[in-house]
C-alpha cells in the first residue's frame, strides 16, 4: 500500500520564549492511498493547527510533513502554492465558494488556476457534478442553492484536480442534520468508488463514525486510535462515542 | 467618554479615509484660494473685466460645493454602512442611539475641521501660485502678499458649514431610522442587486449606445447649424443631445460590463484563461451594485473632459483673436460709406483729431493711412458662400504697397507681384473654399485686365485689415482705378509705448461716434454705431481677462470632478479588499501565488477605473470634431482641437493614475495579511 500522508514527530509551538503554546507536540502518523481518515478532539487539541500544516497554510515548528514522498515542510514559498493545487484538494466548514461565481464556473476556477486544457475543462466540470447530483444548479450563484448543494459544490471543486490528498475541515459544520447526512455519503462514495483520500477534521461523532479509521489528539499528541474495521456503523459510533467519553477526562480529575 | 471615543475613532478613520480626507482638504484649499484671488485689489484692479471673474468663480465654486457635498455625503453614508455592526455592538452595549449618533457626528465634525484648517494653509499658498498664473497671463510682475482681508476666509468658512449642515442632517436622520437588527446586519443588506434578465440588459446596452450616436449625430447638426446661422432650432438640437448622451452614459455603464461578461462566458478560449473568470465576474458583480454612482462618475469624467477642452479652446481662442483684432496699437476706422457713392465718416470728428489726441498721450512709431477698395462684379465673393463671416458681401481690393507696409508694421516680409499677378490673405474658415475655387478658376478679370493667382495663404489674417471681409484680394498698385469704389479708410498705428484699456476709454468718450438709423420692414427702427477705434491694450485686457476667467474656472471644475472620481473610486475598492477579502483567500487556498493574486488585483482595478472613463474619452474624441467644425477657424490650424483633447485625455490620466496607485497600493497591503 502506498503512503500518501506521513507524518514524523510533528511539533508545532506558537507564542515567546517565556509562554511557549505548544499545540502539536510530537505528532506522528501515516495515511494511506484510499483511507478515510477522521481526526478528532476537542477545541485546543490541536486538530485545525494540524490540518493546516499538512495544507501548507501554515509552517511547522519541526518534524516531517510527507505528502507522496515529497516533505512539505522543505518547500520553497514560491513552490508552495503550486504544489498546493496540483496535489491538495480543500473542503472547508463555510463552504468557501466565490459568491460571484456560478456553481460550475467555482468547480472550473481550480483548472483554470491549473491551467487545463480549456476545451477539456466544460467536459470534467459536467463529469463531476453529474456524479455529485448538482449538474442541474451548475448555473446557479452560491447564494441561490442550499448549504448542501453548496458543500457539495466544495467536493466537486476538491475532486476534480484528481488530488492525492483531501482536507475536509469540519465539512459538516455549517450544515443541517440531514444534509450533513447526505454530504457525508458522499464523501464515502467518492473515497469508495474513486479511491480518493481524505483526511477529515471534526468534533461531531457522527460524522467521524463514516470514516475508516480516527485518530483522537489531545493536547497535541495522538491520544488513541480506533479502526472500523468490519464492524457495523452503528456500533463503531458507540465506540468513538466511548473513545469520546474518556477523552473528556477521567474520573479522577473530577474532583 | 463619549468624546474620547470619538477622536480615537476619528484617528481611526484618517487612516482608513486618508484618500478621502485628502481630496476634501485640497477642495478646500482650492475654495480657499479662489475665494482669496477674487477678493484679491490687485487682480480685480488688472482689468475692468475682471470684475467677471470674480462672478463666474463664485458660480464655479457653488457648483463645486454642491459636488465636495455630494462626495462627503457619500462618503458619510458609506462610513456608516461600513460601521453599522459597530455602532449596533455600541448599542448592545446599552450606549443609546442619541449618543452614538453625537459620537458619530462629532467625529466627522473633527475630521472635517482638520481638513478646512489645513486647507486655508494650502490654500494661502495655492492662491500665491494662481496669482502668479494671472500675473503671468497679464505679463506683469508678481510679488507675494501675505495680506488678505477677513471675507474669503468668512466665505470658505460658510461654504464649508453649509456642506456639513446638510450633510450631517441626513446622517442623523439615517441613524435614526436604523433599528439595532438592521444595523447588525446591514452589511448583508448593502447589495441591492438588479435582478433584471441578461436579454434586458443586453437589449439597454445597444439602445444606451444607440442614443450616444444620435446624441453625437445630433451635437453635430447643431454645430453645423451655429455656422449657418440658423440659430432657433440649434437650442433644441443641443438640449436632444445632451439628455440622450446623458441617458446614454448611464446605460451604458450600466450593462458593459454585463455585455463584456456575456461576451466572455460565451468563448471557452477567454472564459477559461488565465484569471478572466474570476476577474469578469468580480467586475459585474462589482457594478451591478454600484451601477448609478459609475454612472455618475462617468458623467462627471465627461463634464471634466468638456471643461478642460473648452477651457484650452477659448484660452486659443482668444489668443489668436488678440492677433487677428488688434494687430496694430492703434486702429482708426475714419472712413465708412454704406452707399459706396458717398464717402462718410462714421465719426464726427476728423482723422487729424483722432491723430492729435493721440499724439498727445503716445509717441507714434509708425502709421499708414491707406483704403479698401470693392469692384464690381464681385466673382469671387459670389462664388463664395461657405463660412464666410462678416458683413461685407462684396470682394475686398487692397493695393499691394499698402498691403506690403501692413505687413511691414507687423514685422512680417513683404510679397511680390508681377503686373498680371493677384494675392489672397483669407481666415482660415474660408481658405478652404477659396482654394477649391481658385484651382478652377486661377484668373481674375477686373475691368478688362486678366490677373493670374499668385498665391493664397491664410497665415495670420487679419480682420482689422478690412473689416467685415473674411479675405482680402492682393492687387498691384497699377490696376486700382478710378472704377474702383472706396469702401474703407484705415490707419493703423504702432506706438512706442504700450497702450492701455484706460486710453482706450477716454477716446471713446472723447470721440463719439455717428449714430445710424436703420429700419426694418416692418417698421422697426434699429439703432446702431460702428466701431471707430480700436487699441491693443483694451482688446488684450479684455481677452486676457477671458482667458484667465474661462480658463481658471473649467480648470477648477476640472481638477475637484476628477478628485472627486478618484476619491469614490479609491474609497469604494479598498472597501471591498476589507469587506472581500475571503475572496482572495479562497484563491489563495486553492493555490494562487501571492504574487498571480497581486496581478489579478491589478487588472481588476484597472477594469474598475477604466470603466467610467472609456466611455466619456470615446465621446470626447468624437464631439472634438463637431466642436472642429465650429471652432477651426479661431484655431492655429487645423488640428488644435484633436491636439487639446488627446493633451487633455492624457493629464485627466495622470491625475486618475494617482488615485488608481494609492488605491492599488492600499488593497495589496489590505490583503496581504491574509494571504501566504
Amino acid at each position: 500500500m502506498k503512503e500518501i500522508l506521513k507524518i514524523n514527530n510533528l511539533q508545532k509551538y506558537y507564542g515567546n520564549k517565556s509562554n511557549i503554546t505548544k499545540a502539536i507536540n510530537g505528532l506522528s502518523f501515516n495515511v494511506i492511498e484510499g483511507e478515510f481518515v477522521a481526526i478528532m478532539g476537542a477545541s485546543g487539541s490541536g486538530k485545525t493547527t494540524l490540518l493546516n500544516c499538512i495544507s501548507t497554510i501554515d509552517n511547522v515548528t519541526s518534524g516531517n510533513i510527507y505528502i507522496d514522498n515529497i516533505d512539505i515542510t522543505d518547500l520553497k514559498e514560491k513552490d508552495v502554492a503550486k504544489f498546493r493545487r496540483e496535489n491538495l484538494g480543500f473542503i472547508f466548514q463555510d463552504f468557501n465558494l466565490l459568491d460571484t461565481l456560478t456553481i460550475s464556473e467555482n468547480i472550473a476556477l481550480t483548472l483554470t488556476i491549473n491551467k487545463d486544457d480549456k476545451n477539456e475543462i466544460d467536459k470534467k466540470v459536467y463529469n463531476i457534478s453529474k456524479k455529485l447530483d448538482i449538474d442541474d444548479i451548475s448555473n446557479k450563484f452560491p447564494y441561490e442553492v442550499s448549504g448542501g448543494q453548496k458543500q457539495r459544490c466544495a467536493c466537486a471543486r476538491a475532486l476534480i484536480n484528481n488530488p492525492k490528498l483531501i482536507l475536509a475541515d469540519e465539512p459538516t459544520g455549517a450544515l443541517d442534520s440531514k444534509s450533513a447526512k447526505m454530504l457525508l455519503e458522499t464523501m464515502r462514495d467518492i473515497n469508495d468508488k474513486l479511491n480518493a483520500t481524505i483526511l477529515m477534521v471534526t468534533h461531531d461523532a457522527f460524522s467521524a463514525s463514516f470514516c475508516d479509521r480516527i485518530l483522537f489528539l489531545k493536547d497535541g499528541r495522538i491520544f488513541n486510535e480506533i479502526l472500523k474495521g468490519d464492524k457495523s456503523r452503528k456500533s463503531f459510533f458507540n465506540e468513538i462515542l466511548d473513545v469520546l467519553t474518556v477523552l473528556g477526562g477521567d474520573v479522577q480529575s473530577v474532583k | 467618554m463619549l468624546s474620547k471615543l470619538a477622536i480615537k475613532n476619528a484617528k481611526r478613520s484618517i487612516k482608513d479615509y486618508m484618500i478621502y480626507l485628502i481630496t476634501v482638504t485640497l477642495s478646500f484649499s482650492l475654495i480657499f484660494a479662489f475665494n482669496l484671488i477674487i477678493f484679491s485689489k490687485d487682480i480685480l484692479e488688472l482689468s475692468s473685466f475682471m470684475a467677471n471673474f470674480k462672478s463666474s468663480i463664485i458660480v464655479v465654486s457653488t457648483i463645486v460645493v454642491f459636488v465636495v457635498g455630494w462626495l462627503i455625503n457619500y462618503t458619510m453614508r458609506f462610513m456608516l454602512t461600513k460601521r453599522s455592526k459597530e455602532f449596533g455592538t455600541y448599542m448592545l452595549l446599552g450606549i443609546e442611539k442619541k449618543q452614538i449618533t453625537k459620537m458619530f457626528l462629532l467625529e466627522n465634525i473633527i475630521l472635517g475641521t482638520i481638513s478646512l484648517i489645513l486647507s486655508i494653509f494650502l490654500g494661502f499658498i495655492l492662491s500665491q501660485f494662481m496669482t502668479m498664473f494671472i500675473m503671468n497671463i497679464f505679463e506683469l510682475p508678481y510679488k507675494v502678499s501675505f495680506s488678505f482681508g477677513i471675507q474669503p476666509i468668512i466665505l470658505t468658512i460658510v461654504y464649508f458649514l453649509a456642506i456639513y449642515f446638510f450633510v450631517l442632517l441626513r446622517a442623523k436622520r439615517k441613524i435614526k431610522k436604523m433599528k439595532l437588527y438592521d444595523l447588525l446586519y446591514y452589511e448583508k443588506v448593502n447589495e441591492n442587486k438588479m435582478y433584471k434578465s441578461k436579454k434586458v440588459r443586453t437589449i439597454t446596452f445597444f439602445i444606451s449606445i444607440l442614443l450616444g450616436i444620435i446624441g453625437l449625430i445630433l451635437f453635430h447638426f447643431a454645430m453645423v447649424k451655429i455656422l449657418d446661422n440658423s440659430s432657433n432650432p440649434t437650442m433644441l438640437y443641443i438640449l436632444l443631445s445632451l439628455i440622450s448622451i446623458i441617458i446614454s452614459i448611464y446605460g451604458t455603464t450600466l450593462t458593459f460590463a454585463d455585455f463584456i461578461t456575456n461576451f466572455i462566458l460565451k468563448r471557452k478560449n477567454l472564459k477559461y484563461n488565465k484569471d478572466n473568470l474570476f476577474i469578469v465576474r468580480q467586475f459585474t458583480s462589482k457594478v451591478r451594485t454600484t451601477g448609478i454612482t459609475l454612472g455618475t462618475l462617468a458623467l462627471l469624467i465627461t463634464l471634466t473632459f468638456i471643461s478642460l477642452n473648452l477651457s484650452n479652446i477659448f484660452n486659443s481662442m482668444f489668443k489668436i483673436q488678440n492677433e487677428s483684432s488688434a494687430p496694430y496699437d492703434i486702429m482708426v476706422y475714419n472712413l465708412y460709406s454704406e452707399t459706396q457713392s458717398e464717402i462718410g465718416t462714421n465719426s464726427e470728428h476728423k482723422l487729424e483729431e483722432y491723430l492729435k489726441y493721440i499724439k498727445e498721450n503716445y509717441t507714434i512709431e509708425d502709421s499708414i493711412t491707406y483704403r479698401v477698395y470693392t469692384n464690381e462684379g464681385n466673382p469671387i465673393r459670389k462664388n463664395i458662400s461657405n463660412g464666410v463671416v462678416g458683413y461685407q458681401d462684396v470682394d475686398c481690393y487692397l493695393k499691394l504697397s499698402d498691403y506690403n507696409k501692413l505687413l511691414k508694421m507687423r514685422n512680417t516680409d513683404p510679397i511680390k507681384l508681377k503686373e498680371d499677378e493677384f494675392y489672397i490673405h483669407s481666415f482660415r474658415d474660408v481658405s478652404k473654399d477659396l482654394k477649391i475655387y481658385l484651382k478652377n478658376n486661377p484668373d481674375l478679370k477686373i475691368n478688362n485686365v486678366t490677373l493670374k493667382l499668385k498665391d493664397i495663404t491664410d497665415y495670420k489674417y487679419s480682420t482689422s485689415w478690412s473689416r467685415g471681409s473674411s479675405y482680402i484680394i492682393v492687387v498691384p498698385d497699377k490696376i486700382i482705378n478710378e472704377n474702383f469704389k472706396i469702401i474703407n479708410e484705415i490707419t493703423a498705428i504702432n506706438t512706442k509705448e504700450e497702450t492701455t484699456e484706460e486710453f482706450y476709454n477716454n477716446m471713446k468718450n472723447k470721440f463719439k461716434e455717428k449714430v445710424f438709423v436703420e429700419e426694418t420692414d416692418n417698421g422697426y427702427k434699429t439703432y446702431y454705431s460702428i466701431n471707430s477705434i480700436t487699441v491693443k491694450g483694451a482688446v488684450e485686457s479684455e481677452n486676457k481677462s477671458l482667458i484667465t476667467t474661462l480658463s481658471f474656472c473649467f480648470m477648477y471644475l476640472s481638477f475637484i470632478f476628477i478628485a472627486v472620481v478618484g476619491t469614490i473610486l479609491a474609497i469604494q475598492s479598498l472597501s471591498d479588499s476589507t469587506k472581500y477579502k475571503y475572496r482572495y483567500s479562497i484563491l489563495n487556498k486553492l493555490g494562487v501565488e501571492k504574487s498571480q493574486i497581486f496581478k489579478t488585483i491589478k487588472k481588476q482595478l484597472i477594469l474598475y477605473f477604466s470603466l467610467p472613463m472609456i466611455y466619456p474619452i470615446i465621446i470626447s474624441l468624437i464631439s472634438s470634431y463637431s466642436l472642429n467644425r465650429l471652432f477651426n477657424p479661431f484655431m492655429e490650424s487645423d488640428y488644435s482641437i484633436i491636439g487639446y483633447v488627446i493633451f487633455n485625455i492624457f493629464l485627466f490620466i495622470i491625475i486618475y493614475t494617482i488615485y488608481f496607485l494609492f488605491t492599488y497600493f492600499g488593497f495589496k497591503d489590505n490583503i496581504r495579511e491574509e494571504t501566504k
